[in-house]
């Protein structure tokens, strides 16, 4: 039945392409498709997405209101079997299904204030990671030890300025930020104290390389209850050759004897979690997951490199990333499964009914703070002069307003399926493989969906299993 | 529904203000699991 099966997912659009007014029924065939055909159906894509996987699972999605549905039988022969006569029960449910409304469906549209704010507190590292992003030896070609504290505070107040309540992450980065502990401290009380009166929570996040933790460092986590998220790409043997110390040794039984200590203190910290990086120097996502999944961490997040372009790599790292999908819920269900950050981050959307319009909010709700303490979009963009937001003495409106119509609206995304899962995607991503921000990486189009699609069929499997236990008891 | 078993999502109380659109693994911003 299909004819280019793409390996493990497969998924299907309702479509009305093959509409004869004259037959006077509901219009609607069916196209069946892999995943990678999907984006080349730009303007014939209904509300209904079905996706179904090799082993058999199945769930249907709509598009516009983000719910998630199981299918019987018939429903399911409707769909994946092109048996399809829309005058029949089963075609009548897909199309009332279609063509509702959901009243508890959130406005993608969020207020134009800033609640991420990322630091560079240092622009200098201790490792020499092979693949690192902020100019190769993180200081993005313009060392500085210490962010100007005196300089950041009212950067930090006026770039707050309009939120008045919320959550309000704070994330240090660096470099490694954990060279300048004190200036996270200090930032952190200050921003509790000139704050009190607003209804904000702050959320302190560091990413850090592990390499430098020592009891005042834990007392500094603990004391402003930080999430601490650190960067680890697998086993010693990979992890060594990819993340070394300056001097060429590898880190990481430096790493792994940090990390105990912090998972000593994990109760007093917001949360742990371990972050690694994927490209096509190192694909092996799942024995990664295996390793990483062994400690008692809160999440893990398998990414893939964001200056990464080699289309095999993506592929590779997608084939893996559903390995890892299927071990995990094998291991301990949805609970297992949402340890891993990209799979948690699409239940909370489904769950929450929430359409995201912005992948990231780069340049909206997020801005990064540089420890030349000049204002940029996202992390990745720092350094480079035009696309910089403003400085100590102000902020650019015109650059700024550039980045508040959505990303979604912005890209092709109109007919896609994903749209308001995805958000319009990575605009740095985009930009650095096609050279533009609003024309997509066909690449991360296909990662992403291929993600959602995944996450769709295990949260239809969760969900109905829980209800069935339910009903049960 | 017959045929079309939607799947009831747990969603959060509504008193709670609309989820940021912050998406995913930036790596830098690390954003926590447990985001509004």
């Amino acid at each position: 039945m299909f004819l280019t099966p793409k390996p493990y997912l497969q998924a299907i659009v309702i479509t009305d392409l093959f509409y004869d007014p004259s037959f006077r029924i509901w219009p609607f065939s069916c196209i069946i498709s892999s995943l990678e055909d999907i984006v080349t159906l730009i303007s014939s894509i209904g509300n209904i997405i079905g996706i179904k996987s090799s082993d058999g699972r199945s769930a249907a999605f709509h598009s516009q209101l983000l719910e998630v549905a199981g299918l019987s039988q018939d429903a399911s022969n409707f769909i994946f079997n092109k048996i399809n006569d829309p005058l029949t029960e089963v075609g009548q449910e897909i199309k009332a299904w279609s063509e509702s409304t959901n009243l508890e469906l959130k406005s993608a549209h969020l207020e134009s204030k800033i609640r991420n704010i990322s630091i560079n507190i240092t622009q200098i590292c201790n490792l020499h990671c092979t693949y690192c992003a902020a100019g190769g030896d993180g200081t993005y070609g313009a060392p500085q030890k210490k962010i100007d504290i005196e300089k950041t505070l009212p950067q930090l107040k006026l770039l707050l300025d309009k939120t008045t309540s919320g959550t309000v992450h704070i994330n240090f980065i660096g470099g490694e930020p954990l060279l300048f502990p004190m200036g996270i401290k200090l930032i952190a009380e200050y921003l509790k104290l000139e704050f009190k009166g607003r209804d904000l929570l702050f959320k302190f996040v560091i990413t850090t390389n592990g390499t430098l933790i020592n009891d005042d460092i834990l007392k500094i986590l603990t004391d402003i209850h930080a999430y601490v998220n650190v960067s680890i790409d697998g086993t010693p043997a990979v992890n060594d050759i990819r993340r070394p110390q300056k001097n060429g040794t590898g880190s990481t039984s430096i790493v792994l004897e940090n990390l105990n200590k912090l998972i000593n203190v994990k109760s007093q910290l917001g949360g742990l979690g371990l972050t690694s990086v994927f490209d096509r120097n190192h694909t092996e996502v799942f024995k990664t997951w295996q390793f990483l999944s062994e400690f008692p961490v809160d999440w893990i997040e398998l990414n893939f490199s964001h200056t990464e372009t080699s289309e095999e790599a993506s592929q590779k790292f997608m084939n893996e990333m559903a390995q890892v999908a299927a071990a995990a819920y094998k291991k301990g269900e949805e609970k297992e499964l949402r340890k891993i950050k990209a799979f948690d981050h699409y239940f909370n959307l489904l769950d929450d009914q929430q359409r995201i319009e912005n992948f990231c909010g780069a340049g909206k709700s997020l801005v990064v703070l540089d420890a030349k303490n000049e204002v940029y979009p996202c992390p990745w963009m720092v350094g480079d002069k035009n696309e910089a937001l403003g400085d100590r003495q102000g902020l650019k409106t015109v650059a700024l307003a550039a980045y508040q119509t959505p990303v979604a609206d912005k890209n092709p995304c109109s007919t896609c399926w994903a749209k308001f899962l995805c958000g319009g995607g990575c605009m740095f991503i985009h930009k650095n493989k096609t050279g533009s921000k609003t024309k997509v990486d066909s690449a991360f189009c296909e990662r992403t969906k291929d993600l959602i699609a995944n996450t769709i069929l295990y949260y239809e499997d969760s969900r109905r299993e829980a209800e069935v236990k339910n009903e049960t008891h | 529904m017959k045929h079309i078993k939607k799947i009831q999502p747990k969603r959060k109380e509504s008193s709670k203000p609309a989820r940021e659109a912050v998406g995913l693994t930036c790596i830098p911003t690390g954003n926590p699991p447990d985001r509004d």
